[in-house]
């Protein structure tokens, strides 16, 4: 009986959408498009030119294509190919090859109608944004560029950083309809190749028919993608990109994404910003643990709040009683209750504010914030003490660098809020230990994903919760398990400061 | 499938048995804050509690007090008896003082201890107190507008165990209670009509409260006890008063023989300050310091020696000496201890340092 609805659940065949045989046909499908051009050119030359006007450059085919065929009588293609002054143009009868091609912007050249050859001459053109200020994860020093959707010029931003011909760029296709460009980037003679083995292997093992951002492969590749906690960083900082490549680790980038991802990741490093490494590492380190105190804040605070006041009379102290219980007086719902409401408006706010329009968005978070709160206390829903903290938590989670993780934490305070209700403390440490069980089990690229916690790497500690000086982090982070481990070595820096006194 | 289902089945009886105990919210029980027991009779003995109100109004929150008395036999009994008074269940865990009138200090508290040691809830940092009197009219007694019984009493302990008073607390009693060679002491309380008076230290015998030392001797005890940081002393000197602010004093206690016929030094080491005196100007001898801290020591010397001697008449050790001994000697035998403590040879050897006298000299 499993068996039999098993297999009613499988999948039909899949027909194949691109079922073109030949040529002709792949022109006959092409021709449904008003954008797709098939023209014989008469004149001195007698061929057909083919190519799609929409995503192929005009003036190009004006200016360095059409002269030639018209100034000349050319006989073969082989004489196109010589006189056209383009580099990669490509002779080819492969079906497979010409479709890919014509789809991504070349100019097909044929002498006959009849002809399976075809003369492929790139003229690709691609609508890109101009590279923008990174909005998600803004810094205040350091540089002020941004990734943008189009692979080839995201690969430019890193290039020009990292001019190092060891930068190896890798390229899959992935998606069985987008076909989408995915680059895997990393620094020959650094990375460990078992990562990056991983990696590829992981990429070419998706089976899916659309990728339209590097957040889908994010979900595809995870270790484990039941976990909330991302596995891969996702950054739109070319310079932390660069950052990481030299550390040794993989930099994935899609087409048509502006977010790259690295791997192998840690927690901690969802919690270093780059500004961490634009100041003074003793300010670095400081507003490291602040922003970690944070995290723990906005997810330990509301569950705190409701174990205590309804299991742990006694923890409150002395001089807040007063204020607590009497501001608590009023309120027909039990803490749990309104905690959970509170939460929930605040989430509300959260995601009307990020879906509408950045001005309208302000106002939203002026009404939520200033109206409802006011107004839920002196209606009696909730009690100040609690809007003060709810705030608070909800603030300190926006401390995260890195969005995605952001989200994670936003999510799991909602268990730790159950468990304290019901089992109090004891609860929020069963919760607590299970999430840390889980993280000690979780895995990036097959690395530990909780080091250098578990397990214990001192040498990783250097640049974990404080960020020591760069003077004394000459090793890669152990995470990476970088072919060659060392960023410099430390006896040559004492050379050449002795000679300088 | 099943299996899935099987693995959660002791989450869900967890889930449903433990949601089962009672769950109150902090404005729906009565946080009992301070607590007395008196003496009746042989049998039974009457428990007080003073339970703060609070409410909310547009000017702000104000706070009452609300007070429970039962007698009983039992403490339990007590318990069950006060519920019954009460439209909010009692919550024992935030009691901050717990007080015993003298009468049932004298008949042995052991057994209310045991009941305040074993409640998980409440924290060791109790304050425990003798009353002089009443304890249920110190309770009802209103002393302050602004402050509460319970933070009242509360902070006269704990402002005094900042000077002059020695340390003490639950934790303290209950350590001298359960070890060998020491015996507890606690803070001796009386009221008066608008006001509490510290009178001075109530000493122990396990349980039962046997002797009483007045509060202005108390300085002289701490000293012997526990290392200080403030407090300050008289001395008289050519007919002249001075105050001496310790500013630091440290205690070390050596065994000079052991078992058998033991004798024990008591080395106070005391920096102090000269912060009053009743003559206007100090005199120019330059040896007048020295002579100062001579005569401190002198008289701290035989005040603490005086001390020792009474509590050696009562056969009580608040200062451990005996714990001491079994920490510094291998086979200690206590009953041994017990019958040789109170011809033990003590000698105290205080050394003081003036450092400063003020500005105006």
């Amino acid at each position: 009986m499993l068996k039999w609805w098993k297999n009613k659940k499988r999948f039909p065949k899949d027909p194949q959408v691109q079922q073109n045989d030949s040529i002709h046909s792949l022109i006959e499908t092409l021709k449904q498009s008003k954008d797709f051009t098939s023209d014989p050119l008469t004149g001195p030359t007698d061929c057909i030119v083919s190519y799609i006007k929409t995503i192929i450059e005009p003036k190009f085919l004006h200016k360095s294509i059409l002269p030639v065929l018209k100034s000349q009588q050319l006989k073969d293609l082989e004489e196109i190919k010589d006189h056209v002054p383009v580099n990669n143009i490509k002779i080819t009868d492969d079906l497979e090859e010409i479709r890919i091609r014509i789809m991504q912007g070349d100019i097909m050249i044929r002498m006959k109608e009849t002809d399976d050859r075809a003369l492929l001459i790139p003229a690709t053109t691609v609508e890109t944004r101009k590279v923008s200020i990174p909005e998600v994860e803004f810094s205040v020093v350091g540089p002020k560029e941004a990734f943008v959707e189009s692979l080839d010029t995201n690969i430019n931003l890193l290039r020009k950083r990292l001019t190092l011909p060891q930068l190896t760029i890798r390229e899959v296709m992935i998606g069985k309809l987008t076909k989408t460009r995915v680059a895997v980037i990393s620094i020959e003679g650094i990375a460990n190749k078992e990562n990056l083995n991983t990696v590829l292997q992981r990429l070419n093992a998706i089976e899916y028919d659309q990728i339209i951002d590097s957040s889908f492969l994010t979900q595809m590749m995870s270790d484990n993608s039941n976990s909330p906690f991302p596995q891969f960083l996702d950054t739109e900082r070319p310079d932390r990109v660069t950052e990481v490549l030299v550390e040794g680790k993989i930099a994935i980038i899609v087409d048509g994404s502006p977010h790259a991802l690295t791997c192998p990741t840690t927690i901690v490093e969802f919690f270093s910003a780059s500004d961490d490494y634009f100041l003074p590492w003793h300010l670095a380190s400081a507003f490291r643990l602040i922003r970690l105190f944070a995290v723990i804040f906005s997810v330990l605070s509301t569950s705190l709040y409701v174990a205590v006041l309804t299991h742990h009379q006694e923890m409150i102290p002395e001089d807040m009683m007063a204020t607590i219980v009497s501001s608590r007086a009023d309120i027909p719902f039990p803490p749990i209750m309104e905690v959970l409401v509170l939460e929930l408006t605040i989430e509300l706010l959260r995601e009307a504010g990020a879906r509408l329009p950045a001005k309208v968005g302000q106002t939203i978070g002026i009404v939520g914030g200033i109206v409802i709160g006011t107004a839920a206390v002196e209606a009696g829903l909730t009690s100040n003490v609690l809007l003060i903290i709810t705030a608070l938590a909800a603030l300190a989670s926006f401390t995260t660098p890195v969005y995605q993780i952001g989200n994670t934490i936003r999510l799991i305070r909602f268990p730790f809020l159950l468990s304290a209700q019901l089992w109090g403390l004891v609860g929020i440490s069963m919760c607590m230990a299970f999430f840390i069980g889980h993280l000690i089990r979780l895995q990036s690229i097959g690395r530990p994903f909780f080091a250098p916690l578990y397990p214990l790497r001192f040498r990783d500690l250097k640049d974990a919760f404080i960020r020591l000086p760069f003077s004394l982090q000459s090793k890669r982070p152990m995470q990476t398990r970088a072919d060659d481990s060392t960023r410099f070595n430390p006896n040559r820096v004492q050379e050449k400061r002795d000679i300088d006194d | 499938m099943l299996k899935i289902i099987y693995r959660f089945v002791p989450i869900y009886i967890s889930i449903c048995v433990l949601a089962g105990c009672e769950i109150n919210s902090i404005e729906d029980v009565a946080i009992i804050q301070i607590a007395g027991y008196d003496y009746i009779d042989e049998e039974k003995f009457r428990g007080t509690v003073s339970v703060p109100e609070f409410s909310r109004f547009e000017t702000g929150s104000t706070t009452s007090e609300k007070y429970f008395t039962a007698t009983g036999e039992t403490l339990k009994e007590i318990h069950a008896k006060l519920q019954g008074k009460s439209s909010k269940p009692l919550i024992h865990g935030k009691v901050t003082v717990n007080l015993y009138n003298e009468e049932l200090a004298e008949n042995d508290i052991s057994f209310l201890l045991d009941n305040l040691l074993r409640d998980a809830s409440i924290g060791r940092e109790v304050y425990l107190a003798v009353v002089d009197g009443s304890s249920k009219n110190m309770i009802e007694t209103e002393y302050s507008e602004s402050e509460r019984t319970a933070r009242y009493i509360n902070g006269i302990i704990k402002n005094n165990i900042e000077e002059n008073f020695p340390t003490t607390n639950l934790h303290d009693f209950s350590y001298a209670y359960n070890a060998e060679g020491m015996d507890g002491f606690l803070p001796l309380l009386k009221r008066y009509s608008d006001h509490i008076d510290i009178q001075g230290i109530a000493f122990f015998k396990k349980g039962r409260f046997v002797h009483t030392v007045p509060f202005s001797d108390s300085f002289v005890f701490k000293i012997m006890k526990e290392n200080m940081k403030r407090g300050n002393r008289k001395i008289e000197y050519e007919n002249h008063d001075y105050i001496i602010e310790n500013i630091g004093s440290g205690v070390k206690y050596h065994v000079v023989r052991k078992m058998e016929d033991p004798k024990f030094r008591v080395e106070i080491n005391l920096d102090g300050i000269l912060n009053e005196t009743t003559r206007f100007k100090l005199p120019q001898d330059p040896k007048f310091l020295t002579k100062l801290e001579g005569k401190l020591e002198k008289d701290l010397e035989e005040d603490c020696l005086n001390m020792l001697e009474e509590f050696k008449e009562k056969n009580i050790d608040p200062i451990g000496f005996g714990n001491v001994l079994k920490s510094r000697v291998r086979g200690f035998d206590y009953d041994h201890w017990k019958e040789i403590y109170p011809s033990a040879d003590i000698e105290v050897d205080v050394n003081v340092e003036i450092l400063e006298t003020g500005i105006t000299s």
